[in-house]
């Protein structure tokens, strides 16, 4: 089977194209994150969460009403797998005291299940705030590396490239959270796995770009007559075949973690199926333009 | 085929390697799997049999994270505001103001509390000296000690509480009898907990955060406890008719009732061989534990079981209980938590386990005594001031040396005058650290333990001394648990994923690049080995971000292969023969390859250097892939490619 394989397309000649697509997705993702903003999770917030098995037939609202009052302030509750409810609190009293307060209310409430704490989590708010500067150290960190990797090893105009593409990424992936969050099924809450799925999106992304600028590299010292523009089109479409076979069976692992990696893999598989996607387009459509442009920059200086 | 001998045996090598750290996680599996096939009876029977051969196998498993297996993951800590409040002297509102600033600074900063409570100090009171809150002869803390030289000295002090804390929480968990627990320092304040399979977290927390502090206490009268041990061991002496029912109910029990009763004479005489406790005198032959022990040894009927648990020592000189093996200590605390059998103890008496074992037996078990200890302190610990392991001139045999203040020596000479002959413990958190007999009164406040077994006792003590007498508050302040059934659940959902990813994946390049594709699949299978490999040679553990992990390198290993097999198409697109196209595809691609995998490897770095937990294991997952990856995709395929190209002369398709 050969798909793309002599693809002569013109990307960079349209590229304007993809600057509309782009451009129409960052400024609505950033304006969910200036309006909506992001829902932090616990892990970065702090609180208490529970998880309670055995409430198939109890439903949501009412788990939430029956709490209301013992725990002085409304939870939240979500439906977390097919079994249970997710029960997230903000209490300043101690775990043990809100722990039982939650699973005696819903047992005296809800008498017929034969309802169970299945899982908590618990992050006091000086943990949350290490948890939150750890992750942007982390996110800072990767993009800083990566900037300085793809300088020694290309030039700073690939390195302005590949950081474009992934700040571009990283940004609309976030809006799509924000933009969401509350509509989707499952939680899109940031915690820490998501930060991970970020950086592994920003790899991901990055791999991409990457293959196509050696293309590029190698081409610019083989057709030496040739326009800039044409050379990084050319390779665009060399590695075309590659790029969407990759996405392939990187897309179809990641649909798989979604599907059947359970409810706590779903924010995380979510946030990769995006990245997968935009990631792909972007060493397409951000990064080699962006090359592009900063060239033609570069040559009008020069003349 | 030339040149290709030293990577066949470095493929050969990595691939035994990761089978040498695999085979035991495989053992496991089928050993568990036997396991689940037995009746109930057969499974004890057969764990008993083999439990050393298990519970090697179970640590050199590949271990599953708490969200698979279920357990609780505790980070706690240290309170070290409380610690300094604690530390200082003629505190004044400068101090407090400083320390409160601090605190809240170390909160909301990536700054440690003593840091910031000498920087808080140092901005308000610009002349100001340290060394008068914390003047300290013995720790070289003078008046004139500079602001810097305190800070040193606070550090230690805060260190030091720390693996006092680490030592508490080991202790705790040991006696809660938890199977493999682990407990890290992380960071400067802070200490991390993972127990596998535990579920009652009210008692864990209660466990993990009660204070512990250390003080003196007197104990029983040896006399009048054995009679208290006696008036117990009775208690649990069955009865005529248990005997008669339970013998009738099985007689496969009885074999092992009495097997049970050898191994334990065995014990007997292995314990009196290599006997390593402080004290001095031996047993008797005619001393009464012999007897102790008989009652089941007789009988086919049903054992004592205090006695099939625990050894009683009675002894003259010092208030022993008995000695437990490690791995029945949970035991001995069940059946000695009776009400009824704790009201056989003599009045205000206690019952408290050494903190160190007592004995090692040859094939490395553990027994550690049980002893009688007054319920009231004497003497809290803080009075101490100095404590350090000296020699004897003479006989240069270790000893402890313990200094008091004079509030804590007018005390202790009290104590000791009106105790001459009795014994004395030093206790922290209600372990037993140490217990000496008081020789003569001792007056002045020093006071020297002389008879110990090694040098290392010695500092052993030295260092709970030192660090014991300052409380050590420890604060919850992150928890996760899991309960089995949803880590049963996310393990299945886990191993769902990897194999339809894999299928999937395997499938998709059969279809896309026929032959090559083939070959593709084989260096994507021993990737997964060698992921397992190096997660199971580094004794890492599997958590669900890891198998996510795993999952998504399935997918992105492939991506080598797709970078040469698309270079070598291009290349035979050009009219190059089969093996020029190969040559030039693993060349013109590996520049590519490593570029987009070092700087995904770099995220990996990045990731794991500062993710916390469960993040760590997919961060140790996607750098094991990696790395994995970039050796099966080049190394493995190239072999594979020039054994059916060069040797056998065949026509690979690239689809």
């Amino acid at each position: 089977m050969r798909l793309f394989e002599d693809a002569d397309y013109d990307l960079i000649p349209n590229r304007r194209i993809g600057y509309i697509i782009s451009g129409t997705l960052l400024t609505l993702s950033v304006i969910s994150l200036l309006v909506k903003g992001l829902a932090l999770g616990i892990d970065f917030r702090g609180g208490m969460e529970f998880v309670v098995g055995n409430t198939t037939d109890v439903p949501t609202a009412e788990v939430r009403s029956v709490l209301v009052e013992p725990l002085e302030n409304e939870p939240e509750v979500k439906r977390f797998g097919d079994t249970g409810h997710l029960i997230r609190v903000s209490s300043e009293k101690e775990i043990t005291a809100v722990e039982n307060l939650v699973i005696n209310t819903l047992q005296q409430e809800f008498q017929d299940a034969n309802i169970q704490i299945e899982k908590t989590n618990v992050v006091g708010p000086r943990f949350a705030e290490d948890l939150k500067r750890g992750a942007i150290y982390a996110v800072l960190g990767a993009l800083l590396v990566i900037f300085l990797y793809i300088m020694v090893r290309f030039e700073w105009r690939y390195s302005l490239g590949a950081v474009a593409a992934l700040v571009h990424d990283v940004t609309i992936t976030l809006g799509l959270f924000s933009i969401l969050a509350g509509i989707a099924p499952f939680s899109l809450q940031i915690d820490q796995s998501i930060i991970a799925a970020f950086l592994t999106i920003v790899g991901y992304s990055l791999n991409d770009t990457v293959v196509v600028f050696d293309r590029v590299r190698e081409y610019v010292n083989l057709f030496k007559t040739e326009a800039f523009d044409e050379i990084v089109n050319r390779s665009i479409n060399a590695t075309l075949s590659r790029t969407v076979v990759t996405s392939v069976t990187t897309l179809i692992v990641v649909t798989i973690l979604f599907i059947f990696g359970g409810e706590v893999l779903k924010g995380f598989s979510f946030a990769l199926i995006i990245g997968v996607i935009i990631g792909t387009y972007s060493s397409i459509f951000v990064a080699s333009p962006t090359i592009v442009e900063l060239n033609r920059r570069l040559e009008q200086s020069i003349a | 085929m030339q040149g290709n001998g030293f990577k066949i045996g470095l493929t050969i090598f990595f691939v035994g390697l990761c089978g040498f750290y695999l085979f035991p996680s495989v053992q496991n599996l089928y050993v568990n799997y036997k396991m689940g096939n037995m009746t109930q009876e057969e499974r004890v029977e057969y764990q008993e049999e083999n439990r050393q051969w298990l519970d090697q196998l179970d640590q050199n498993s590949l271990s599953l994270g708490l969200d698979l297996q279920g357990g609780m993951h505790v980070t706690l800590e240290v309170e070290v505001a409380s610690l300094l409040s604690q530390l200082g002297i003629n505190k004044d509102d400068a101090f407090r103001q400083a320390l409160q600033v601090a605190e809240r600074r170390a909160q909301n900063e990536d700054v440690s509390v003593v840091n910031a409570f000498v920087q808080e100090f140092e901005a308000e009171n610009p002349d100001g000296r340290l060394s008068r809150y914390f003047r300290n002869e013995n720790e070289g803390i003078t008046r004139r000690s500079s602001n810097s030289e305190v800070q040193e000295y606070l550090n230690k002090q805060a260190d030091q509480a720390v693996q006092n804390g680490i030592q508490v929480v080991r202790n705790r968990v040991n006696q809660y009898g938890v199977t493999e627990p682990s407990i890290q320092r992380q960071g400067d304040e802070r200490i991390v907990v993972e127990l596998p399979g535990v579920s009652e977290r009210e008692r864990v927390r209660d466990l993990l955060e009660s204070a512990s502090s250390l003080s003196f206490h007197l104990m029983a009268n040896p006399n009048q406890l054995q009679e208290s041990v006696q008036r117990i061991i009775d208690y649990y002496e069955p009865t005529a008719e248990d005997s008669a029912r339970i013998a009738a109910a099985n007689a496969d029990d009885t074999t092992m009732a009495s097997a049970d009763t050898s191994a334990s004479a065995d014990t007997t005489e292995a314990t009196t061989l290599t006997s390593s406790s402080g004290q001095q005198v031996q047993q008797a032959p005619d001393d009464e534990g012999t007897s102790l022990t008989e009652p089941g040894e007789g009988q086919t009927g049903p054992q004592n079981p205090l006695l099939a648990a625990m050894q009683p020592m009675p002894r003259q000189d010092a208030p022993l209980f008995g000695r437990v093996f490690a791995s029945d200590t949970a035991q001995v605390n069940k059946l000695l938590s009776a009400p009824e059998v704790r009201k056989m103890l003599p009045p205000g008496i206690e019952l408290m386990w050494t903190a160190n074992p007592r004995l090692t037996t040859q094939d490395g078990r553990e027994a550690f005594h049980l002893l009688a200890v007054q319920e009231e302190a004497e003497l809290a610990g803080n009075v101490v001031t100095q404590a350090s392991v000296q020699f004897d001139r003479q006989t240069n045999e270790p000893k402890v040396s313990i200094t008091m203040n004079s509030e804590g020596a007018r005390e202790w000479d009290r104590i000791t005058a009106a105790n001459v002959g009795n014994q004395v413990s030093i206790v922290l958190d209600g372990r037993v650290y140490s217990n000496a007999t008081i020789q003569t009164r001792i007056s002045g406040g020093r006071t020297e333990i002389t008879g110990l077994e090694s040098r290392t006792e010695a500092s052993d003590i030295v260092t709970v001394l030192q660090s014991g007498r300052l409380q050590t508050d420890l604060n919850i302040i992150s928890e996760r648990t899991v309960g089995p059934s949803l880590g049963e659940e996310s393990t299945r959902a886990g191993f769902i994923s990897v194999v339809s990813g894999f299928l999937l994946v395997v499938f998709f390049m059969i279809m896309y690049y026929r032959t090559a594709g083939v070959v593709a699949d084989i260096a994507l299978l021993l990737n997964v080995i060698l992921i397992l490999g190096i997660l199971a040679g580094f004794g890492a553990t599997l958590t669900l971000p890891g198998i996510a992990g795993i999952v998504l390198t399935i997918g992105m290993a492939v991506d080598a292969n797709v970078l040469i097999f698309d270079r070598v198409r291009e290349e035979q697109a050009t009219g190059k023969t089969l093996r020029a196209a190969i040559n030039a595809g693993y060349e013109e691609s590996l520049s590519a390859i490593l570029d987009a995998n070092i700087t995904t490897f770099f995220v990996g770095v990045i990731l794991f250097s500062f993710g916390v937990g469960p993040i760590k294991g997919f961060a140790v997952t996607l750098m094991a892939g990696i790395l994995a990856s970039l050796f099966t995709a080049i190394i493995v395929t190239r072999i594979i490619f020039d054994y059916m190209v060069e040797e056998k002369r065949m026509s690979v398709s690239y689809g």
